[in-house]
């Protein structure tokens, strides 16, 4: 099973714990449950996972996925034959003394939502698929465009199972008899060992552990947007990877028209879990409002970054206590150097669970003794900023991260270190995003464009006086400086002042959210928003004096490198734009020069609105 | 039947038309590309949304009924990319 793992991609350096427990299974109400017995190299094999967690639930013998009809909630289906029963509930026995259940119910009750940063509620995503009444399709999204995460490919990698059982038991549920199970591309490891496991569950010649639904792997592109839900239809269905324009929603009409459940991957694995202990097991972990546990991706300024199964709920000092508290840039192990092809070539993961996070006495309430974060990154590229003061008593779930205007996402937490310029890494991460642009829309083209030179403008010290500022004294960046510089412009807000150009900024980020067909735009005005409100002295004192110290060392943040072969993209005219990896597909024409707005076109605007009211 | 106005941004090149038929609801951004205001429309100015519609060369404004608040539907909240 531990084949060679290919040599871009060095995932797996789980140091082996001084003591570690054999492989208990999940059912206790205790951490690990994803995570449990994963291990060092390689996949974990079928028969370790049957071992572990058991086999799927078996259908119930009177009951076909066409003609299921479990109990529901109020005992009947409704009216048009699409209830609970035909196909939004499958009936398997349960192994636990309650009989037949209903996956989507289960889930319901378990209020599971999705692992994948949107959050929505699995319960209810299922059950919009079920109710289309067709023949469905399952797509697993293991895709992973967010670069600084690693849960995905990490269980694709080493428990495949969990996954393709979750899979194997939603497409039960919804009617589908086809799993398409999509990698990134840039993950050949990840890609190689699902192989793998899909080979060994066709040759086990019992259907209750293989499940019935054919699976496929499908290798997608890269890009920050190559996973969103539509793209990624879109991708399967042989156009490019890019968003396409909603409705019809993917739910009804997906890979090749039929009703499409996309789901992340994790979101699986949860499922899998939940279909074999119950919404109940589920429920002991966790909080009411965000119950159970899940994967979140540390990265950064800490001595272990890599992938860590919490509590929602549970304490971020002691998540980064287990990952062995703040480190400067050299003492990290694996110190994220950057990623190589989108792979994650070099931080370092680690598979045992943050262990019941209350007892770890010597953190709880308290950032550990190494240093204090300078600020935390939450939720990814498109998530937001919180600056280190902030951080005491944080907790990781929604609930607690909404004071801060912060969700958990896709469980990305980056840390920056005390030693790092958090208005440089903005501006370094703007304009990588800004290239992540799908280049379909024009305010996400044209807008994140100009959010990402008006952040740069804003560091290299342009912002004040319309000229280069008048860079540092020998003192570096005294108190009195930013006091001064705070102080005198603020007030005024005269044009060249550095609130105007980061009114600016703000101006920009509230024109392009929502206007994009993706969440993309989105994503990237909350991101800016956040660290505007995070770092404001920063942004006055970058303004006003230029680079700092800090800006020389910028990089902390993990990206991908530009794929070696850069292929251009040609459509006749050249690309539009210079970005580091371009995305959008050779056939489509690129975006027109923005016309330039006439002032007559507004005048005759306004005349006609006015003649309209005048003929009331 | 309240009728709103939505535009399909990958479809929309900022020809402009609809911002010139129907100033009411639909301004320009910085780039010529329209910034719809999504209340519904007051019933007087339902022809017109028609009409800007109709003139889109891309056929990107649209106009209908029950296109409006966001319910948090399977799809609504599927916008975010990064692996939903």
């Amino acid at each position: 099973m531990t084949q060679a793992i290919d040599s871009e991609e060095t995932l797996i350096l789980l140091d082996p714990p001084a003591e570690r427990e054999p492989a208990q299974s999940p059912a206790q109400g205790t951490l690990p449950r994803l995570l449990v017995g994963i291990p060092a190299h390689g996949a974990m094999s079928l028969r370790e996972h049957l071992q572990i967690h058991g086999p799927m639930p078996v259908e119930s013998r009177r009951r076909g996925w066409r003609a299921g009809r479990a109990r529901s909630r109020n005992g009947q289906g409704n009216g048009q034959g699409h209830g609970d029963g035909d196909r939004g509930g499958y009936g398997y026995r349960d192994g636990h003394g309650r009989g037949e259940v209903s996956l989507i119910e289960d889930l319901e009750h378990a209020g599971l939502r999705g692992q994948g940063g949107a959050g929505f509620p699995t319960g209810a995503k299922l059950r919009a698929v079920a109710e289309q009444g067709k023949r469905a399709v399952v797509v697993v999204n293991a895709a992973e465009g967010e670069p600084a995460s690693l849960k995905d490919r990490t269980l694709m990698q080493a428990l495949p199972h969990l996954v393709l059982d979750g899979a194997q038991l939603a497409a039960r549920a919804v009617g589908a008899k086809e799993v398409i199970v999509c990698v990134c591309e840039s993950a050949p490891a990840s890609a190689q060992y699902a192989a793998q496991a899909v080979a060994e569950r066709e040759t086990a010649s019992a259907r209750r552990v293989s499940g019935e639904a054919s699976v496929q792997l499908a290798s997608v592109p890269g890009g920050y947007v190559a996973g969103q839900e539509t793209a990624l239809v879109n991708y399967l269905n042989g156009g490019p990877a890019l968003p396409t324009f909603t409705p019809p929603m993917v739910f009804q009409q997906g890979v090749r028209r039929r009703p499409t459940l996309v789901c992340n991957a994790e979101t699986f694995a949860h499922l899998a879990l939940i279909a074999r202990h119950g919404p109940d097991w589920f429920r002991e972990l966790g909080m009411p409002s965000q119950p159970g546990s899940t994967l979140v991706t540390l990265a950064g300024a800490v001595r272990h970054p890599g992938v860590y199964e919490i509590e929602h709920g549970s304490a971020l000092s002691s998540l980064i206590d287990a990952a062995g508290g703040i480190a400067a840039a050299g003492a990290r192990k694996g110190a994220s150097r950057g990623l190589a092809n989108g792979a994650a070539a070099d931080l370092a993961w680690n598979g045992p669970a943050v262990e019941d996070p209350a007892a770890n006495s010597h953190a709880v309430g308290d950032i550990a003794a190494g240093g204090e974060p300078r600020a935390l990154l939450v939720g990814g590229y498109g998530g937001s900023w919180i600056d280190g003061r902030m951080l005491r008593g944080v907790a990781l779930s929604d609930e607690h991260l909404a004071p801060h205007d912060a969700t958990l996402g896709a469980g990305v937490v980056c840390v920056l270190s005390p030693e790092a310029c958090p208005v440089a890494e903005v501006a370094r991460l703007t304009r990588w995003m800004a290239g992540q642009s799908a280049g379909q829309c024009g305010p996400c083209v044209h807008g994140l464009d100009a959010i990402a030179s008006a952040v740069e403008q804003i560091v290299a010290g342009h912002g004040a006086e319309g000229r280069d500022a008048g860079g540092r004294g020998a003192g570096g960046r005294g108190a009195e400086e930013r006091g001064a510089g705070r102080g005198g412009h603020e007030s005024s807000a005269s044009p060249a002042s550095p609130a105007h150009a980061v009114g600016e900024v703000e101006r920009l980020a509230t024109l392009v959210n929502r206007r994009g067909a993706c969440g993309h735009p989105d994503g990237v005005a909350r991101m800016v928003a956040s660290a505007l409100q995070a770092f404001g002295p920063e942004w006055a004192d970058h303004a006003m004096h230029g680079p700092c110290e800090g800006c020389e060392r910028v990089g902390e943040l993990p990206l991908p490198t530009p794929p070696r072969a850069a292929a251009p993209v040609s459509s006749g005219r050249g690309p539009r734009y210079s970005r580091e990896t371009t995305r959008r597909s050779a056939t489509r024409q690129p975006l027109r020069q923005p016309i330039p707005r006439k002032a007559t076109q507004h005048e005759s605007g306004a005349r006609r609105a006015a003649s309209r009211r005048g003929t009331r | 039947m309240s009728y709103r106005v939505r535009v399909n941004p990958i479809a929309c090149e900022a020809h402009g038309m609809c911002a010139e038929l129907l100033p009411e609801a639909i301004a320009l951004d910085d780039w010529g590309y329209p910034i719809i205001d999504g209340r519904p429309l007051p019933p007087e100015l339902v022809d017109h949304a028609r009409r800007a519609a109709q003139a889109c060369p891309t056929f990107a404004l649209l106009v209908g009924s029950g296109m409006g608040a966001k319910r948090r539907s399977p799809g609504s909240a599927e916008r975010k990319p990064g692996g939903s």
